[in-house]
């Protein structure tokens, strides 16, 4: 049965506060950043407000701050902390360290460009340069989808058998400053739904202390890397999983957690997506239709692990694919253009894939311009 | 006001036209930040100081103060938040001759890259750093830093803060900088002074200049005006160029001490020593 809920209207990043107010970490961590900034600060008055109880930790420097959550996290307690743009990069050892030490941290990423040239605008490329480091990355749509998302993340994170940190990204100043619906179920119904954090993946412990971070010769250190890789395997299933039961409970659904297809099953046109601007296609496809054109999408929600089955099914249905990606891989395309055209290479389909880059530094993609990029597609 | 002064007044020229990027400006200074006649003293002593424009770099780090380097028109840099110490120690020995001028924040500087001001001086590079000291982070919105005094009230502090702050003049004394000048931006005259005696130096000269910051720092310590903040300053400052560092520590209710703390000759900067280090190796090889 789907459990009561307010509407509120709040910003992305209040959305993500509320998430992780429910969840009840017992620390949190952060350096200020902008867009990020105000989830913590939602946080840091939460705990002063008595309404969370938490160790808020003001530390000097995002490494710091993700450093100081790894300590929490490696004492067992829940382990919360946010970040952006440079604030992600200047982590950035300690990103591969926790997603490689298998430490349940979750960190929000309110996506935003990288300098030179500052700016504070949105795109992926935050988020994607650490798509190795053994984090699940989850990119969100809207404010409600941001609630959601880092609250499964909490209860895909934390299970024994996945043992791996989240990344619920959401796209800066779009949606993390931006007002909108969020359905609020009652904190009790929220924790009880990820539960406490009783049981850890690891946890000190005097009577039988262990070592943490030695020294790995190539054997065991080789083997820890195909346990990731198998861990995060199963975390695909959790996903989809957690996601049902969240569904369950709480009456929404984002496709099957991994991918959400958008429009009819088969179309001339697919348009694969990541982020906002799978909002953003729905209205260019409906005005597509409209006009008597076949278009419909998929939003890839999860990006690590990489839903190669759900995109290799759609992709079969359909016969042009058209990835946008928010980002670049210097060199080569975007990241996301590379993977679905790999994996379906390595699948043996043959629906076509092309692909453009849009929005990098917060450059507007409305659905015009997606319409445009679709009749030419469809053109060609 | 003299009939000449009014005419200045109304000229369409402004007496640092061509050292501001006019592409750049307007600056997104608040009204009442002290940045605007911080960035004005720090050019005219540049100016006075003879040295070629071409052979000045100036640096900043991320944050309000550090966005004064990219209204400058030198070769300036507006590097990643807290980095501008080692960008600049690059920048410094590649040419002995340039003059390397970091500005920048106090979180800059002394949070986030707190580790390259303290290794800096002890190395003696040959950069000079001023630091605009505002008590918090002024560009994402005040939350308290290592600067911020007992008492302060900052979104992070919303009680007054409960740490002990960095004596920044003490710290610099005491790792090893050659020139260490505090003042505050009510007094452009010495701060002026300051920046042109500390870029004349050899080694690494620091220079503290207290900032007013009315949005974020003033308006929650009952200082909501630029003036009042002078004000404050006016008030509290005591100058004493004899007082040992040690002693200097701010707070809500202490003195502010301004002053030349530290002025030292001859010592090897890091760019003496790695050219002793070539000779010595080269020797050592016999070539
Ligand atoms: C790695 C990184 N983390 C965080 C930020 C966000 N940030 C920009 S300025 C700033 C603080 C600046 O404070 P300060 O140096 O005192 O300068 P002020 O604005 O007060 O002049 C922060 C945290 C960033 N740009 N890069
Ligand atoms: S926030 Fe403070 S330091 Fe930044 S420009 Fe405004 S007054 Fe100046
Ligand atoms: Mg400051």
């Amino acid at each position: 049965m789907v459990v009561k809920q307010e509407t509120k209207s709040m910003t992305g990043n209040d959305a993500a506060s509320y998430a992780a107010l429910f969840a009840k970490p017992e620390v949190i961590a952060a350096y200020p950043i902008t867009p990020q900034t105000t989830i913590v600060e939602n946080l840091s008055r939460f705990v002063d407000e008595g309404k969370l109880e938490a160790e808020f930790i003001i530390v000097e420097s995002e490494h710091s701050a993700l450093a100081a959550c790894m300590g929490a996290a490696w004492s067992g307690v829940r382990t919360f902390t946010a970040t952006s743009s440079q604030g992600l990069l200047y982590m950035s050892e300690n990103v591969f360290w926790t997603g490689y030490g298998r430490l349940p941290i979750i960190m929000p990423v309110v996506n935003r460009c990288l300098a030179p040239g500052w700016n504070i605008w949105p795109d992926f490329q935050d988020s994607m340069a650490f798509r190795d480091a053994g984090w699940i990355q989850m990119y969100t749509k809207n404010n409600q989808e941001v609630f959601d998302t880092t609250l499964q993340a909490f209860k895909i994170s934390e299970s024994k058998d996945i043992a791996l940190p989240s990344m619920p990204c959401l796209d800066g100043f779009v949606i993390s400053h931006t007002t909108g619906q969020v359905d609020l179920p009652d904190p009790e119904d929220a924790f009880e739904f990820i539960g406490p954090y009783d049981d850890p993946i690891i946890e000190l412990d005097v009577e039988n202390p262990w070592a943490y971070g030695s020294m790995t010769g190539p054997d065991q250190y080789s083997k820890n890397r195909r346990d990731l890789m198998v861990a995060m395997e199963r975390a695909k299933k959790k996903i989809v999983d957690v996601h049902k039961e969240f569904e369950e409970r709480f009456g929404r659904s984002y496709g099957n957690g991994l991918v959400e297809p958008y429009g009819d099953d088969e179309a001339d046109l697919t348009l694969v997506t990541l982020g906002t601007i799978g909002d953003e296609a729905h209205e260019a496809i409906d005005r597509l239709k409209v006009e008597g054109h076949s278009v419909n999408a998929l939003r890839v929600r999860t990006f690590r692990p990489f839903p190669v089955e759900d995109i290799v099914e759609f992709a079969k249905k359909n016969h042009k694919l058209v990835v946008i990606d928010r980002a670049a891989s210097f060199g080569h395309e975007g990241p996301l253009r590379i993977e679905v055209e790999a994996v379906l290479k390595r699948h043996n389909v043959d629906t076509s894939v092309s692909g453009k880059i849009m929005g990098l530094g917060g450059e507007d993609v409305p659905y015009s311009a997606i319409i445009d990029l679709a009749k030419k597609e469809l053109k060609e | 006001m003299t009939e000449d002064q009014n005419e200045l007044l109304e000229s369409e020229a402004h007496p640092l036209d061509g050292f501001l990027r006019e592409g750049r400006i307007p600056h997104i200074f608040c009204p009442g930040c002290s940045l605007g006649s911080i960035t004005n003293v720090l050019i005219e002593a540049i100016n006075e100081s003879g040295i070629d424009p071409k052979k000045v770099a100036v640096v900043s780090g991320i944050g309000c103060t550090g966005r004064i380097a990219g209204y400058l028109n030198y070769d300036s840099f507006h590097t990643t938040h807290g980095r501008p110490i080692p960008f600049a120690i690059g920048l410094s020995v590649t040419d002995p001759e340039r003059k390397v001028i970091v500005i920048s924040g106090d979180g800059d500087l002394f949070a986030i890259g707190g580790n390259h001001f303290i290794q800096a001086a002890r190395r003696n590079a040959d950069i000079t750093v001023v630091c605009v000291n505002n008590f918090n982070y002024g560009m994402t919105g005040g939350q308290a830093g290592p600067t911020t005094y007992v008492g302060q009230f900052q979104t992070t502090s919303p009680y007054g803060s409960l740490e002990e702050p960095f004596n920044l003049p003490n710290l610099a004394a005491t790792c090893g900088a050659v020139y260490v000048a505090r003042y505050t931006a009510l007094d452009v005259r010495r701060v002026k002074e300051a920046f042109s005696e500390a870029i004349a130096k050899s080694g690494f000269s620091f220079v503290e200049v207290l900032g007013s910051c009315p949005t974020t720092y003033g308006r929650r310590n009952q200082l909501a005006e630029g003036k009042k903040i002078l004000e404050f300053f006016a008030e509290k400052t005591v100058l004493n160029h004899d007082a040992d560092t040690r002693d200097i520590r701010i707070d809500k209710d202490s003195p502010i001490i301004v002053g030349k703390f530290v002025d030292i000759e001859d010592k090897p900067t890091l760019t003496d020593n790695l050219l002793a280090l070539q000779r010595v190796s080269q020797a050592k090889k016999g070539r």
